[in-house]
């Protein structure tokens, strides 16, 4: 009898698709819900700091506007075709491409060595190490680059007189001021500073993979190179792309460096767009003459589209490379 | 989780909450607000006002300290809150206090951008509540000035600084002692034209055999090269700045040989190894540290300079100040000035109209010019104050014979026709900064060619926004911009 009335119970409150969906979110957000919660702030500061601005600044780049008071010279789409023409901003791209290029290869090898042998096990004071080589990290870009100024260019010029003392140059050297060296420096200061994220990177990857897959390659016979070759680089596969990508997107928007170091001169041999944009927007070009904050927003449309692609390419990517691990295994 | 830690969890953000909201609200420093607390939260007396300066002046900082002191000794009830904001980003801050309700009570007003748009935008209040007739006849004649700090009858502020040359040639006296550089009273001789400095430079840098050179400058923040492009000032240009030429309407990098004939005689320099390495890579302050410790013995600089040593190298006073070089056997033209002038003014959003007058006329009387004077700041608009006899140094009272006789009076065709203060040239790259740059690093090989086109394109740009304001229905003349029978050896009385 109570099996009866319990399935009659049950068939009277047969749930509606409605209902089921409801019940599905409740269950969904009891689940997840403090993980959103916790998400929200950045989420709701994004809101007005990123996405409004951005929807915002494409509106003023229609308009030839010094940033005083409400833009009001419409100029349509003025600004993009004169940001497409400018050979100064086409310079500002190439260097900007030409620090990623370089300095991401260099930084993703030299960080991948030391968490190799940070990862080892035997190393006594890897903390230590780790901290020490983290530490830029943390340090403002800005006062990273107002040192390094100091110690290149500065009364005494300590690193030239050492070069010229160990015959590696004959005359000192303008590191900042010569148009041949100024990237060059900016960009080995850029890998020394943001080495160290991509160095804990690494090291959270080589510590996922499991000890016992060394072990076995070793017993098989294996050399170091070979379980580096067969273990190590397909294990990593999957967050070393995200590294890359990583990196190369951090390093596309460098500004304080250049900014801090050379200012982007010599005669723009070390602009980059970050710079080249804020000179526009900020900062007026000459003698009498206006910011112009409309084609300052033009160029950063610009890099941004190219930023947002090479995200999408990043996204895409590593879902591809997900599911061909899905489908190896 | 469990209710009891999500209840915590909650109550714990909430009383975060409730502590950054409390942290956040805390004293307010509008501008016009009365407050019982004096300046930098020392407890002052009920019923003190308190009014908010801001400037950019860092070596000037201490004379301007001194006034205020001097200012709350003469008036209690009045405290003045200064901030030194930096030089380059003054006018956005500008622009953020005022679209946010915090502007300063007193400014010391920018150059960019123009006066009619700070107007415009409420930067600026009307003084003419306090500035009366009796109060403007106590500046020399032309300093208030229809199109320069007075708009349809408003006057916006006064002339702070006098007539002078803003940049002037500095010797190192022991660099120069030390090179054989000195006349038969030991003081080191003085460079009158481009080929002295030339000559001068390479015994210097010899003398120096890689431990001191002849010349100097620090480029880094990317304005210094076109001060020793001032060099050009006094040879046969009005305007070595910007190049434009009111004698013909035009700019006239090309076409005045002046500019080319400066950047042969520079780069030479620099071929002949007498200029410092780091030109390029230290800035101005930099570069005058590197001066008085004796690294170069020529110094393109700003009366500032000599307060700013008395900061950074106390112990530093051995060096003379002499009048910019120039091209040939004599000057072919001056440094110059126009009717008007502008230094300090009233914030549009003050509520302490009375209180802000108060400092500012301090500040504008000329007593505080006497005491501006004396301190080394330079020359005031105030003929009683620019007496040589108030100079306490020797290199003071240099510069002021220098300064003294060192300008001519420009026409100022935007005094007689106020809308060409509507024409706004479109920003052109690379400018001269720029083209300098390039001719002295050798990354711009014609230099010719740069300058053609610089010109050129400045041109366009002119003509472009004059059609452009002429579109928008205001009436403005080419024509204007001309002024054929300017002598530029002297004054040109602005003609209505």
């Amino acid at each position: 009898m109570a099996d009866s009335a319990f399935v009659t119970n049950r068939s009277i409150a047969q749930p509606t698709a409605a209902g089921r969906r409801a019940r599905d979110f409740v269950r969904f957000l009891r689940r997840h819900g403090w993980s959103y919660l916790f998400l929200l702030p950045m989420f709701l500061l994004v809101i007005p700091f990123v996405i409004y601005p951005l929807l915002a600044s494409v509106q003023i780049t229609l308009y030839n506007w010094d940033g005083i008071g409400n833009p009001t010279e419409y100029v349509g789409l003025d600004n993009f075709a004169r940001v497409a023409h400018d050979p100064l901003f086409w310079g500002a791209f190439q260097h900007t491409f030409t620090y990623a290029a370089v300095l991401v290869p260099i930084q993703l090898t030299l960080a991948l060595i030391l968490a190799l042998v940070l990862n080892n096990p035997r190393l006594k004071g890897a903390t230590i190490y780790r901290a020490i080589y983290f530490s830029p990290v943390v340090t403002s870009a800005a006062l990273v680059g107002i040192v390094v100024s100091l110690l290149l260019n500065s009364l005494g010029t300590p690193i030239n007189d050492l070069l010229t003392h160990l015959r590696i140059i004959a005359q000192p050297i303008d590191w900042l001021g010569d148009p041949r060296f100024a990237l060059a420096t900016i960009i080995a200061v850029g890998i020394w500073h943001t080495l160290g994220y991509n160095l804990v990177y690494f090291l959270a990857g080589l510590q996922s993979i499991p000890r016992d897959l060394y072990e076995a390659a070793a017993v098989d016979g294996a050399n170091v190179w070979q379980r580096f070759i067969q273990i190590t680089v397909p294990m990593l596969r999957d967050v070393g792309a995200v590294i890359v990508f990583l990196a190369i997107l951090g390093s596309l928007q460098v500004f304080d460096l250049v900014l801090v170091m050379t200012g982007g001169g010599p005669y723009y041999a070390s602009e980059v767009v970050s710079t080249y944009i804020y000179h526009f927007a900020f900062t007026p070009a000459s003698v009498g003459a206006q910011a112009n904050v409309g084609y300052a927003s033009a160029a950063a449309l610009f890099m941004g589209v190219l930023v947002m692609g090479l995200t999408g390419l990043q996204l895409l990517t590593v879902a591809l490379m997900r599911r061909r691990s899905a489908q190896l295994r | 989780m469990t209710r009891i830690s999500r209840r915590s969890m909650l109550r714990a953000t909430a009383l975060t909450a409730a502590v950054a909201a409390l942290s956040a609200c805390g004293p307010s420093t509008k501008a016009g607000q009365e407050q019982t607390s004096g300046a930098a939260g020392v407890p002052g007396t009920p019923g003190t006002t308190t009014i908010q300066h801001w400037d950019w002046w860092v070596t000037q900082g201490p004379t301007i300290d001194n006034e205020i002191k001097l200012f709350e000794a003469k008036n209690p009830s009045i405290k003045v809150v200064k901030t030194t904001q930096v030089t380059d980003q003054y006018p956005n801050l500008l622009q953020l206090a005022v679209k946010a309700n915090t502007a300063p009570d007193v400014l010391l007003i920018p150059s960019t951008p123009d006066l009619v748009e700070q107007i415009g935008q409420n930067w600026l209040k009307p003084l003419n509540e306090w500035a009366t007739d009796k109060w403007q006849a106590g500046f020399p004649s032309d300093s208030f000035a229809e199109g320069s700090n007075v708009f349809g009858g408003k006057v916006y502020s006064a002339p702070y600084d006098g007539p002078a040359p803003w940049l002037q040639l500095y010797l190192n006296n022991t660099v120069f002692k030390n090179a054989g550089l000195v006349d038969a009273n030991g003081k080191a001789r003085v460079p009158q034209n481009w080929d002295d400095v030339r000559g001068m430079a390479q015994t210097i840098t010899k003398a120096g055999s890689g431990n001191f050179f002849g010349w100097g400058f620090g480029d880094k923040q990317q304005f210094v090269l076109p001060w020793q492009l001032m060099m050009c000032q006094r040879s046969g240009t009005p305007d070595a700045q910007t190049s434009f030429d009111l004698r013909t309407g035009h700019y006239t990098w090309a076409s005045n040989p002046v500019f080319a004939d400066w950047i042969k005689f520079f780069t030479g320099m620099k071929s002949d190894g007498s200029i410092i390495s780091q030109a390029m890579s230290i800035d101005d302050e930099q570069a005058r540290v590197q001066f008085a410790t004796g690294k170069f013995g020529m110094l393109i600089g700003g009366v500032w300079v000599q307060s700013g040593w008395q900061q950074t190298n106390p112990d530093f006073s051995d060096y003379t100040v002499a009048a910019l070089p120039y091209n040939g056997s004599k000057p072919t033209s001056f440094f110059y000035r126009t009717p008007g002038g502008v230094g300090f003014g009233l914030s549009g959003e003050t509520k302490l109209g009375d209180a802000a007058w108060s400092w500012f006329e301090w500040l504008n009387s000329p007593d505080a010019a006497i005491r501006w004077v004396q301190a080394g700041q330079g020359l005031r608009v105030f003929p009683q104050a620019n007496k040589p006899d108030y100079a306490k140094t020797e290199p003071y009272r240099e510069y002021m014979n220098v300064a003294l006789n060192g300008t001519r009076l420009a026409p100022a065709p935007s005094l007689v026709h106020p809308t060409m203060s509507q024409v706004k040239p479109q920003s052109t790259l690379p400018d001269i900064q720029g083209i300098l740059e390039g001719i002295y690093t050798g990354q711009i090989a014609d230099a010719k060619s740069a300058l053609q086109d610089l010109q050129s394109r400045q041109d366009a740009a002119q003509a472009a926004a004059i059609k452009d304001a002429q579109s928008r229905s205001v009436k403005v003349d080419p024509a204007w911009w001309t002024v054929t029978d300017w002598n530029l050896t002297e004054d040109y009385p602005t003609k209505s």
